[in-house]
């Protein structure tokens, strides 16, 4: 496990507490879509293992790190290792981080996908229906695990500029709390 | 595509089904599906309902091919109502449909567990634990002894369907040594509830999980044995629930359920009373669509649902061999929750409240007196999941 401090600008690392880390190689990730589940699956049904109704909110995590993972097959080039973290956060809600290798192309990539997720703002929702949306499918994920579901997702930048880090604060609204 | 899913088209009730896991890579690998739903819609008039029910994960690839079809449904077929049935458990669901529905004029959404069966309201109220858990106290003596004999073992992987607020999955895991035990509940209350007995037992082990007996969340053939305690008496369609039991019991596994038989429970001295008020709460049981006399027709139902080897046992709980403080106590609740929270929802009078009372106080009589004598059967079955053939 990597230290908290590893995660830039995370003002809540003093009491983050780090539940998971995998690491795979972007070229197995992407040998096979159902990676892609089988990783997310399992790192949810680990993470949130403790949980009271543990299934309930291993299936939450499930459907976003799934998402998540989705994206980085679709948008896959430079080989490298993508690292997942689960942390968990003050208040028992997770917070999922997706490190991904990237060239400086990928990089303008993800950081134009998030540009366009920050500027539309409130009529985000109105773009997920229309024929166009489908046609990027990373985009529109991104979109409705935004406006749809309301997760705060962040991109950051690594500091040596070889990986991003897609963020996905998790809250679980009827929380009750790891047993 | 890569994940199991089925896709069912029921012509009967108008219905699509779509249960399993979808995330297809393209949206294209749903172009059958899609054809099949929409050729599917095309003869229908009316309501069409999207049954997602047990549909356990649905990427955002599925998810928006799914909508787009709704889409054009609702934009070529107007007059034609859709709507999508969901279930709370499954969290990705509600915030989806609901922003479906709010795109689609013709789209509704309906999220099914408030209304799995006519009295549950009333069976999910915090009011019934302490009935519930001193049930389980007097029970737990002769069930420990007779579920051996009805398949239970050390070292199975078990199943409690309707938990309750959990003592008796946490009994059986203390007693039987499971490698796995997975406790399923619909209300909320009795779960947090249940986590507490855990703690206090300091098991760690058991699986809580908040779900719908009519749709569970588990997969087929993984338990050896599956227990679902007097629970299908509340339920108005109870082979429903029995489907489920039998769908997630491994072949050769067992099925093991106790049902009450209310109008039957007796006590002397004051019997013309006592008899009278159980009659009277079965009828009003009856009203809001459950059967608490449903303990002599499990053998009828397992038979019909598939099961082989059934074994039928009965449970006398009595003055003579129970504690009789417990057993008065779990009068007292019964009367508490039938004549305030039943009785009340069935809009019975005062005067019959009244009378019940009455019968519940003999019984209670009868229970302590020193030459009186009083019962509550319940009824014990089980079966086995027969072998593939
Ligand atoms: C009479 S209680 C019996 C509880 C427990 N088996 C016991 O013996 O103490 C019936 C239980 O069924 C649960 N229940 C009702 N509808 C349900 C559903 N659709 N799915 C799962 N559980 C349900 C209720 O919450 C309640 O805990």
């Amino acid at each position: 496990m990597n230290s908290p401090s590893e995660r830039p600008n995370d003002q809540s690392a003093d009491e983050a507490k780090p539940v998971l880390e995998i690491r795979v190689s972007t070229n197995g990730l992407c040998e096979s879509w159902l990676h892609c589940q089988l990783i997310a699956d399992f790192a949810a049904r680990f993470s949130c293992s403790n949980y009271f109704d543990s299934q309930r909110y291993a299936s939450q995590v499930s459907s976003v790190l799934n998402e998540l993972l989705e994206v980085a097959h679709r948008l896959h080039q430079p080989a490298g290792e993508l690292r997942l973290e689960v942390v968990q956060q003050q208040q028992q809600a997770l917070a999922l981080y997706v490190h991904i290798p990237v060239d400086e192309h990928q990089r303008a990539r993800y950081r134009a996908l998030f540009d366009a997720l920050a500027q539309a703002g409130p009529e985000l929702r109105s773009q997920l229906l229309p024929p166009l949306a489908a046609e990027v499918p990373e985009r529109s994920a991104l979109v409705e695990l935004v406006a749809i579901y309301g997760y705060p997702l962040e991109l950051r930048n690594h500091p040596d500029d070889t990986h991003v880090t897609l963020v996905a604060p998790l809250t679980f609204a009827d929380q009750r709390g790891a047993a | 595509m890569t994940a199991p899913y089925t896709v069912r088209l029921n012509a009967s009730n108008q219905e699509v089904v779509l249960s399993g896991v979808i995330r297809p890579e393209h949206a294209r690998q749903l172009a059958d599906v899609v054809a099949r739903i929409e050729h599917f819609v095309a003869d229908l008039h009316g309501t069409v309902f999207f049954n997602l029910k047990r549909l356990r994960h649905l990427n955002h690839t599925a998810f928006l091919t799914l909508a787009r079809c709704l889409a054009r449904i609702c934009q070529t077929r107007p007059a034609l109502a859709l709507k999508v049935v969901i279930t709370s458990v499954i969290p990705w669901a509600e915030k989806r449909f609901a922003f479906l529905a709010s795109e689609l004029p013709t789209l509704t959404v309906e999220t099914y567990d408030d209304e799995f069966y006519p009295g549950q309201k009333l069976i999910e109220q915090t009011s019934l634990i302490p009935c519930l858990r001193t049930q389980t106290n007097i029970l737990w003596k002769s069930e420990r002894e007779l579920m051996p004999r009805h398949g239970l073992t050390r070292g199975m992987k078990i199943a409690d369907i309707c938990c309750g607020i959990g003592d008796f999955a946490a009994l059986v895991h203390r007693e039987f040594a499971p490698t796995q035990v997975v406790a399923v509940d619909h209300s909320q209350p009795f779960l947090d509830y249940a986590r507490g007995v855990a703690e206090q037992f300091g098991l760690t082990d058991i699986e809580y999980r908040r779900g719908d007996a009519s749709n569970l969340l588990l997969d087929d053939d993984s338990f050896d044995f599956v227990t679902c305690r007097l629970a299908l008496q509340i339920f108005d369609k109870p082979e429903e629930i029995l489907a489920e039991l039998y769908r997630i019991t491994k072949p050769t596994g067992r099925v093991y359920l106790t049902n009450e038989f209310m109008s039957h429970i007796f006590g002397y001295p004051r019997d013309a009373s006592i008899r009278w008020t159980y009659r009277r709460s079965s009828e009003i049981f009856a009203h809001l669509g459950m059967d608490l006399d449903f303990g002599p027709k499990m053998r009828a139902f397992l038979t019909d649902c598939g099961f082989t080897d059934i074994r039928i046992d009965s449970i006398h709980v009595s003055n003579a061999n129970t504690d009789a403080d417990d057993f008065k106590r779990v009068v007292q609740s019964w009367s508490d929750y039938i004549i305030n929270e039943v009785a009340t929802a069935a809009n019975a009078d005062e005067e019959t409240k009244q009378r019940l009372r009455r019968g519940f106080e003999d019984h209670m009589y009868a229970i302590t007196h020193r030459r009186g004598f009083a019962s509550w059967p319940v009824c014990v079955a089980s079966g086995q999941k027969p072998r593939r053939k």
